[in-house]
């Protein structure tokens, strides 16, 4: 079978994408940073999607907040998803607001009634996108609340909203460094029926027990290796890299998007 | 309220106002984490859409104002191209003994530019070949302008102004898209208005699609120490060069 690939789309080389055409499987992009940003953002994206397949990855929706679900918003990434034909719209199982924006992703209590919370919210939000909402693990420096684990939280989310999983490789290595737990075991613990889509990245060590999830450099061995394991636990599912600060040129990404697809290959 | 709800809500007042909340249960090293990436994140979009603002103020005086930011003002756009329009939400309001007086305003100036550029419509002025005086005239959709109290076009780090303007001055930013298929471009252009150009450019925002005869006639009433034949003129002399520049666009061919 053939493995997908793709690449997180920056405007770093969005001119290089449009003049070469490289071969990427999909891109994949935030709508918070193309909704509303002109008439050169929207012909540029219709050049992208006339000739490739994209993946939304948002970053504002804050599924956990304690504030009220910003419909009108959700129902913008709806009408953005739609106007450019885009299937999966993907976000983050945490929240980056609470009585306003903070703009950065804070990890949810890990309690029952936060993932019930949660849940009951992702419903709302398959509704009105009309789509599966794909949440992703996300990496995280200290709990907020232990009541329960993190991988019990996310299985609860998963199981009481029917959502899907983004089962991000990177983000589990640097959680079980950061709260010392067994990748292995955590992968082994997710539900394979509804991981239907994966992230891997670099990231960065500030201390041996504190690593960083900055998507800043290349990625590590040991997380090649733990997208190896999944895709042995999980079967295939497609893999995006992302990079978002040290960006290289473009050509150099691409290698390294072979190499995601070489080593998916020896699985 | 829930405890996972309190926990959240102690965590944002620790993040916004870090040396007077009390900092949620967890090693300080790791919660520093989240005071950095808040911290920075936020600082660097903001000193991104502002770097006039933050070049005239001391770098103690732009932290004193992001973090003030960051503390009082409660954000509702989830895009982060608009924390600008936030931050310009929150210095209209905001009062401290240091702050120039013209920082509003060369705020709104600064962000001009930027909603100009995400104008979602094309701003081309279509080519004619028909006379001027048959046409009838709407301004670039993109336009906007603002009355300034201070020459915020010009305010630089050694260009600062003690007191405001005697009259106020009328500035335009708008832009211009310009070259065809994968090269085509996209410029923000800025333009100072005399007084009677901003009556004509308010006029037309107001009333699109107007000819110059229509438009010498609503100006009349407006000068009324011109007659209409003498404003007719002007505009026969001056819409060409606003078309030139893309601030006007004929409405029909």
């Amino acid at each position: 079978m053939r493995r997908i690939v793709g690449l997180g789309l920056r405007r770093e080389f969005l001119q290089d994408v449009l003049q070469q055409t490289p071969a990427v499987d999909f891109w994949e992009l935030a709508p918070e940073n193309w909704l509303d940003r002109g008439y050169e953002a929207t012909y540029q994206l219709d050049r992208i999607r006339e000739q490739y397949p994209i993946s939304c990855h948002g970053l504002s929706l804050s599924i956990g907040s304690p504030d009220p679900l910003d419909e009108k918003f959700v129902l913008r990434v709806k009408e953005f998803l739609d106007r450019f034909k885009i299937e999966r719209y993907s976000e983050h199982l945490s929240y980056c607001s609470a009585q306003g924006h903070l703009y950065d992703l804070l990890p949810i209590p890990f309690s029952e009634d936060a993932a019930d919370y949660v849940a009951g919210r992702v419903r709302r939000v398959q509704e009105l996108i009309e789509r599966p909402l794909v949440l992703e693990n996300v990496s995280y420096y200290t709990p907020a609340a232990t009541d329960i684990s993190e991988l019990e939280f996310i299985n609860r989310v998963l199981d009481k909203s029917d959502c899907e999983l983004l089962l991000d490789v990177n983000n589990v290595f640097v959680n079980s460094v950061n709260h010392n737990y067994d990748p292995h075991e955590f992968i082994r613990g997710l539900p394979t029926e509804r991981i239907t889509y994966g992230h891997i990245a670099g990231h960065f060590e500030e201390a041996p027990d504190l690593l960083i999830d900055t998507h800043g450099a290349d990625i590590r061995q040991e997380v090649f290796d733990l997208m190896n394991y999944a895709y042995q636990q999980h079967g295939e599912f497609p893999m995006l890299l992302e990079r978002d600060f040290n960006v290289p040129p473009l050509a150099t990404l691409l290698q390294e998007v072979n190499a995601v697809k070489a080593v998916a290959a020896k699985a | 309220m829930s405890d996972f709800k309190r926990i959240q809500l102690q965590w944002a007042a620790w993040l916004r106002e870090p040396n007077s909340a009390a900092p949620p249960a967890a090693e300080q090293r790791r919660l520093a984490v989240y005071q950095r990436l808040v911290r920075n994140n936020i600082d660097g979009f903001i000193a991104r859409g502002f770097p006039v603002l933050k070049s005239v103020l001391s770098a103690q005086h732009w932290q004193l104002l992001v973090d003030d930011f960051i503390a009082k003002h409660q954000a509702t756009s989830p895009l982060f191209a608009e924390i600008g329009t936030e931050f310009v939400t929150f210095i209209s309001n905001y009062e401290a003994s240091w702050l120039p007086p013209f920082c509003y305003q060369l705020a709104v100036y600064e962000r001009m530019e930027l909603d100009a550029y995400h104008f979602s419509e094309t701003c081309r002025a279509a080519p004619t070949s028909r006379a001027i005086e048959e046409l009838t005239w709407r301004v670039n959709p993109s336009l906007t302008w603002h009355a300034f109290d201070y020459p915020v076009h010009t305010i630089a780090a050694d260009a600062i102004p003690d007191e405001p303007l005697a009259t106020p001055i009328f500035l335009a930013v708008y832009r211009v898209d310009e070259g065809a298929e994968l090269y085509f471009t996209s410029r923000v252009k800025f333009m100072q208005l005399n007084p009677v150009t901003m009556l004509l450019v308010d006029y037309l925002q107001q009333h699109p699609s107007q000819s110059l005869a229509e438009i010498a006639e609503a100006l009349a009433q407006q000068l009324p120490q011109f007659d209409q034949s003498q404003l007719y003129q002007g505009l026969v002399n001056t819409v060409p060069d606003l078309y030139q520049r893309a601030m006007l666009f004929p409405s029909a061919n």
